[in-house]
């Protein structure tokens, strides 16, 4: 996927400066929330195990940069791993559990676009995305 | 017609329709549950064709990905073959294959620039007495410790690899002269001489150079030459060197320990 391609996807699942969490465990609990709404729109569309198989993927690629992050167990990783996501990001620091968890998001954008074509995988994950920040700003009133 | 005869007219009349009522709300309830019936039908056909495609899709995925993790581990196997016929798994310096093919391309530029270069051909002193006094597994320390003071002991541009057994070839890309090629090797020796842990490392080692393009212009002629060189230096009790034009010299850069052997 190119460049271009992939500015095409992102954008659309990319969270806003303004989203940035002050502390870890908020940014832990966003990002939970937000591969929660990922798994739930692309889940009914190929499934729990191919959702899992493109995470567990991404993951490992993105361990690479981030060898913290939970290590995956085999292929395919049947569905997405929360809580072991959860308890990494809410280990390390804000801006570094915030920079794993784009790259994590990013390479999974990439993934999804390479087997299901950019358009379809960006409308995806847009969805996946306005869904999440509304929950996000949902939280907030509440909170 | 009598008023009697009305009566039972529209009395059966009214019974009738009575039936007909009756009848027809059978049929509407019998409709509608034939609606349900096909609404259900429909919602089942629906979930069921919606349930084969997702799972159509879930195999997909994961057969696209289980390809991708075949074609990953594929490289990384082609990777690591490439490697280890490359690099020695010992010493991890160039093997004599890859040795060649640097100094087939240090010759190539050396007569596209018309500068010198140089090739040595290194043999271990005493490195069967080590293996047989300490063992093999001091044997392999020693040549990873050969190889990583020579590799200090040259420039980036240079190369150090390990030729077999406890022989190493040195390739010097450019130099200036022979007197520059002596310093190297006397620097080399003085290296595996050095002291390691604040004792003598016991180490030393036979040195046979050829310079190109002056003593030959292909890489298996400048190794035979610097070969012969190399026994020459050995013959003579070893820790020298020997050029192809006959200079011989020590770790000082002066005689060798031993008496040199005749002129050939």
């Amino acid at each position: 996927m190119n460049d271009s391609t992939l500015a095409a996807v992102l954008p659309g699942h990319s969270r806003p400066a303004g989203l940035v969490a002050a502390d870890s465990h908020q940014s832990a609990r966003r990002a939970m929330l937000a591969w929660r709404r990922t798994e739930e729109i692309l889940a009914p569309i190929i499934g729990v195990g191919g959702v899992g198989a493109i995470y567990g993927r991404s993951l490992a690629c993105a361990r690479r940069a981030f060898p913290w992050l939970p290590a995956v167990h085999g292929f395919p990783c049947s569905r997405i791993e929360l809580a072991s996501l959860h308890e990494a990001l809410a280990r390390q620091p804000a801006s570094e559990a915030s920079a794993a968890d784009a790259m994590l998001q990013q390479t999974f954008g990439e993934l999804l676009a390479s087997l299901v074509g950019s358009r379809l995988a960006n409308r995806l994950l847009e969805l996946s995305f306005e869904a999440s920040v509304g929950n996000q700003r949902q939280e907030g009133k509440l909170g | 017609m009598s008023l009697l005869h009305e009566d039972s007219v529209f009395t059966a009349a009214r019974h009738a329709l009575g039936l007909l009522h009756h009848e027809a709300d059978g049929l509407r309830k019998e409709l509608a549950a034939l609606r349900r019936d096909i609404v259900d039908a429909q919602r089942e056909f629906d979930s069921t064709h919606a349930a084969r495609l997702m799972e159509a899709n879930e195999h997909l995925v994961l057969a696209a990905l289980r390809a991708r993790e075949i074609s990953d581990s594929a490289l990384a196997e082609l990777d690591a073959l490439s490697r280890a016929s490359q690099f020695d798994e010992l010493t991890e310096t160039p093997t004599r294959t890859l040795m060649l093919d640097r100094i087939d391309n240090a010759l190539a530029q050396a007569r596209r620039r018309g500068n010198r270069g140089a090739v040595m051909f290194l043999d271990v002193d005493g490195f069967k007495a080590i293996n047989d006094a300490h063992g093999h597994a001091a044997g392999d320390d020693a040549l990873r410790r050969v190889a990583a003071r020579l590799t200090a002991s040259v420039r980036e541009s240079d190369a150090v690899g390990r030729f077999g057994g406890d022989e190493f070839l040195v390739l010097l890309a450019e130099v200036a002269g022979e007197p520059e090629v002596a310093m190297v090797a006397g620097k080399m020796l003085a290296a595996l001489a050095g002291v390691e842990g604040g004792a003598p490392t016991g180490l030393s080692a036979s040195i046979g150079i050829a310079l190109f393009p002056d003593d030959a212009d292909d890489a298996p002629a400048l190794i035979a030459l610097a070969d012969a060189c190399m026994y020459r230096s050995k013959r003579r009790g070893g820790a020298s060197f020997t050029f192809h034009s006959g200079r011989v010299a020590g770790a000082s850069g002066g005689a060798p320990r031993e008496p040199p052997l005749p002129a050939r």
